[in-house]
């Protein structure tokens, strides 16, 4: 019987994943893996306002094609147990924290960070900031982060809200 | 047995050690890495945690700790000529000082300027990464860290 190939990208991928610093994330609440249909990762990723404990939950869809090089592309996601695997979130409805607005907007080339694939390009974004562009000795754990600490700036900014 | 795979990183050394703790405690935890430190007297904390670890981590299977002889770091943030400080352990993110030094217990800036809020080195231009631990800048013997705050573009189109 043949052998299961599997491509070197999800290899290094699902290394990554079962990091400790990675998988001490999900231990602490802070995201989850909904599933992995290469080469799509999806995840929750739980924000959480450090004063009040308010929280606020998030799904992206990952990408990971090539990874790490070149990185993940990142979509907004609402995430269901079906033959898609949910949809394509909708843009949140505003007001809401400025960055993570910003980054959830529709403009063609998926989430808005210079630490997503498509937006990398855009206007040399990747150039402009290279602390926040991605390469490839990074992590999946960088992009986590990112996503934590934008969707954590949502769930103070709704925590500030009556 | 139950074993934990633990991720450390001791104070400034810029540097990562992954060690398994056989049996899972706190006391064979808090041996292992006070012995990979060299360091009897280190606190040793979960990352992005104000508290040191306790019997909690017995259950939990994977961990990433940051050891530092500081219990806490004085946290100086300097922005527009006036400086505030707060305590932190020295094993939070730059991220949880950046949320305290833009909100209401900080400088308590508008939301636009929120969203362009990074931290720096005095002297230096690239913001810190956001899941750096404070720690990580902290050398012993002072267990002090001053910080500015500045305001970069979070768009770019």
């Amino acid at each position: 019987m043949a052998e299961l190939i599997v491509p070197p990208a999800r290899r290094t991928l699902e290394t990554q994943l079962g990091s400790t610093r990675f998988l001490a994330g999900v231990e602490a609440g802070r995201w989850e893996v909904l599933m992995l249909a290469w080469p799509n990762l999806y995840v929750r990723v739980v924000g959480k306002d450090p004063d009040c404990g308010r929280t606020f939950a998030h799904d992206f869809q990952l990408e990971c094609a090539g990874y790490p090089d070149p990185g993940p592309q990142i979509e907004r996601w609402s995430f269901s147990d079906n033959a898609t695997h949910g949809q394509k979130a909708p843009v949140p409805s505003t007001p809401g924290a400025p960055g993570f607005i910003d980054a959830m907007k529709e403009w063609g080339g998926g989430f808005y960070r210079a630490w997503s694939r498509g937006a990398a390009a855009h206007n040399n974004w990747a150039q402009l900031r290279r602390d926040e562009a991605w390469h490839p000795k990074r992590s999946i754990v960088f992009i986590m982060e990112n996503l934590y600490a934008l969707v954590t700036e949502q769930a103070i900014w709704l925590a500030s809200r009556p | 047995m139950k074993t934990i795979r633990v991720e450390v990183e001791i104070e400034d050394r810029k540097s990562v050690e992954v060690i398994e703790v056989s049996g899972g405690t706190l006391d064979g935890v808090l041996r292992e890495v006070r012995a990979l430190a060299q360091l009897e007297d280190l606190h040793v904390f979960e990352r992005d945690k104000e508290e040191p670890i306790g019997i909690e981590i017995e259950e939990l299977t994977v961990l990433s700790l940051h050891g530092h002889r500081c219990r806490k770091v004085a946290v100086k943030v300097h922005w527009s000529h006036e400086t505030k400080e707060h305590h932190f352990a020295p094993s939070v993110h730059i991220h949880r000082v950046l949320l305290w030094a833009i909100g209401k217990k900080g400088f308590n800036l508008d939301e636009m300027a929120r969203a362009k809020a990074n931290l720096i080195l005095p002297g230096t231009e690239e913001p810190l990464p956001k899941d750096a631990v404070i720690g990580s800048f902290v050398h012993h013997g002072k267990c002090e860290l001053t910080l500015e705050l500045t305001l970069k573009e979070f768009t770019n189109g």
